[in-house]
């Protein structure tokens, strides 16, 4: 029976990495993938003709989130893993510009939509005893200036990783680091964020990487991503937050 | 003498009202500026305080009281030296494929946002102050306890913005310090309503804390977050989530 893996945030960077990664891990695997734009998620469906299924939209809409897990239902009817990797990244500012709504959204993507959407996805991926990868970021153990909202969201998806895997003995679930990815998000923190909302120290890390092309390619997370999902986590990992280079995945 | 401007918040009860009480019994120079929804034991505390007391009655997820009781202690006393963040909520407690997500929304709201909110409206005055912000955070931020994913998670969240902010902000220190298991109204929550949507296990195991008298007297964590407020937090720790009875923490400890 093929495998059935939810994946969001597709259109680009490490999300469709994922997808391309997860297709060539197996001739079989059927990806249901959700972004906002809808031409990529096209594009995806033709390439990976009858193995790529869609939801276009906002996954923080519940609206979003139910026809996915609609779709599945109907189409396929069980579901053996989740890749929570859409996010954002904004606001980058220090706290003193605190912003209700922003930080709102920005939960709302980051933290609350991912919860949300697990919980519905549970009682099939409890049923196929199947994985749940959280994109996490080193953001989460460590201070970059600005990034107090993002530095905490990802916080709180690491200890949400941890109490799934607690609470739910049947699924395994994990929360990765990806590092720093060659992505729409570096260009942003390089050209806008950085610029506008960090300090110069602060900023040069990113752009040191970029300028010594040490940027990782996405396909690298991606591949960690996809096979952590598709072929399980190692039992030791349950419920933890690692980061990309952790020895303990040399097997995967 | 002019004592110290301090802002505490969830001051009507539990570890909250103890940290009034016992800044006041270690400094009664202090003045103290408290928030909390309940009126009477707001009014209670002035009685006994008299103009060392003053208080703002409403939701800390109100911007506008927040405002309001900067805005007052500024007005009153002309500075704010600390701000301790008490005030948290432990509900929803549930599964997580119940989450009902605008309740871990509302829990967040207490427990996160409205924390941001407060540091953003003191900060001003704190770092002219060199002050100090002490957060009220919990064992649940690094241990699973069933079914408190939206409140662990919270405390995560929490610590990670006392780390960023003690970085951000070099005219204050910040620390998340957490209070062990305290004999509390949020106890009595758990014994008999709550914990039956935790597992028998663990919902056994606060039981038996209580009646084993094991719970700490909410005494014993205030005089570390009494202490933090009024003394500063130490350099060596600033920024880092903390328990209260760590050994870093032995000269503020009861």
């Amino acid at each position: 029976m093929s495998k059935i893996i939810v994946v969001t945030g597709t259109s680009r960077g490490i999300g469709k990495a994922i997808v391309d990664e997860l297709m060539e891990l197996d001739p079989n695997v059927v990806v249901y993938g959700v972004a906002r734009t809808e031409a990529a998620l096209k594009q995806l469906a033709t390439e990976y003709n009858g193995r790529f299924f869609y939801v276009a939209g906002d996954i923080s809409q519940k609206s979003v989130q139910e026809e996915l897990v609609s779709r599945i239902k109907k189409q396929h009817g069980y579901c053996d893993g989740l890749v929570a990797n859409a996010g954002v990244l904004e606001p980058v500012a220090p706290v003193e510009e605190y912003d209700q709504e922003q930080w709102l959204t920005h939960f709302n993507i980051n933290f609350f939509s991912i919860v949300s959407l697990v919980s519905q996805l549970l009682p099939q991926i409890e049923a196929a005893r199947g994985n749940i990868v959280f994109v996490s970021s080193g953001a989460s153990v460590k201070h970059y200036y600005g990034w107090s909202c993002y530095g905490a969201a990802k916080a709180a998806l690491n200890s949400y990783a941890q109490a799934l895997a607690c609470e739910k003995p049947s699924i395994r679930s994990i929360a990765v680091a990806p590092g720093v990815v060659d992505t729409q998000m570096q260009v942003d923190i390089r050209d806008k964020f950085g610029p506008r909302s960090m300090t110069a120290e602060s900023l040069k890390r990113f752009t040191d990487l970029q300028e010594q092309g040490q940027l990782l390619p996405p396909d690298v997370p991606g591949a960690v991503y996809a096979a952590l999902v598709f072929k399980g986590i190692p039992k030791e990992l349950n419920g933890a937050y690692i980061r990309l280079n952790d020895p303990r995945l040399a097997e995967s | 003498m002019v004592g110290k401007v301090i802002i505490v918040t969830g001051v009507s009860r539990g570890i909250g009202r103890s940290i009034v009480e016992t800044i006041f019994k270690l400094a009664p120079e202090t003045v103290v500026y408290g928030i909390a929804r309940s009126e009477a034991p707001l009014k209670e505390l002035k009685e006994i305080y008299g103009d060392k007391f003053f208080y703002v009655v409403g939701d800390i997820t109100d911007e506008s009281k927040l405002q309001q009781l900067t805005d007052d202690a500024i007005a009153g006393h002309g500075k704010i030296d600390s701000v301790v963040a008490n005030a948290g909520v432990l509900e929803p407690v549930a599964r997580i494929h119940d989450a009902d997500i605008s309740n871990w929304k509302k829990l967040y709201d207490i427990n996160f946002f409205s924390i941001v909110s407060l540091v953003k409206t003191t900060l001003p005055y704190v770092s002219k102050a060199n002050g100090n912000y002490v957060f009220v955070s919990s064992d649940a931020s690094t241990m699973y306890f069933s079914n408190w994913g939206a409140y662990g998670s919270s405390k995560a969240a929490l610590n990670h913005l006392a780390l960023t902010i003690a970085n951000e902000e070099k005219a204050i220190k910040c620390l998340a310090v957490a209070p062990g298991i305290v004999d509390t109204s949020m106890q009595v929550n758990i014994r008999e309503n709550v914990g039956a949507n935790m597992s028998k296990e663990h919902h056994e195991m606060f039981k038996d804390l209580k009646a084993s008298n094991k719970l700490l007297h909410s005494n014993v964590p205030a005089t570390v977050y009494s202490k933090l407020a009024l003394n500063g937090i130490p350099e060596a720790i600033n920024g880092t989530y903390i328990s209260f009875d760590a050994p870093e923490l032995k000269d503020y400890q009861m």
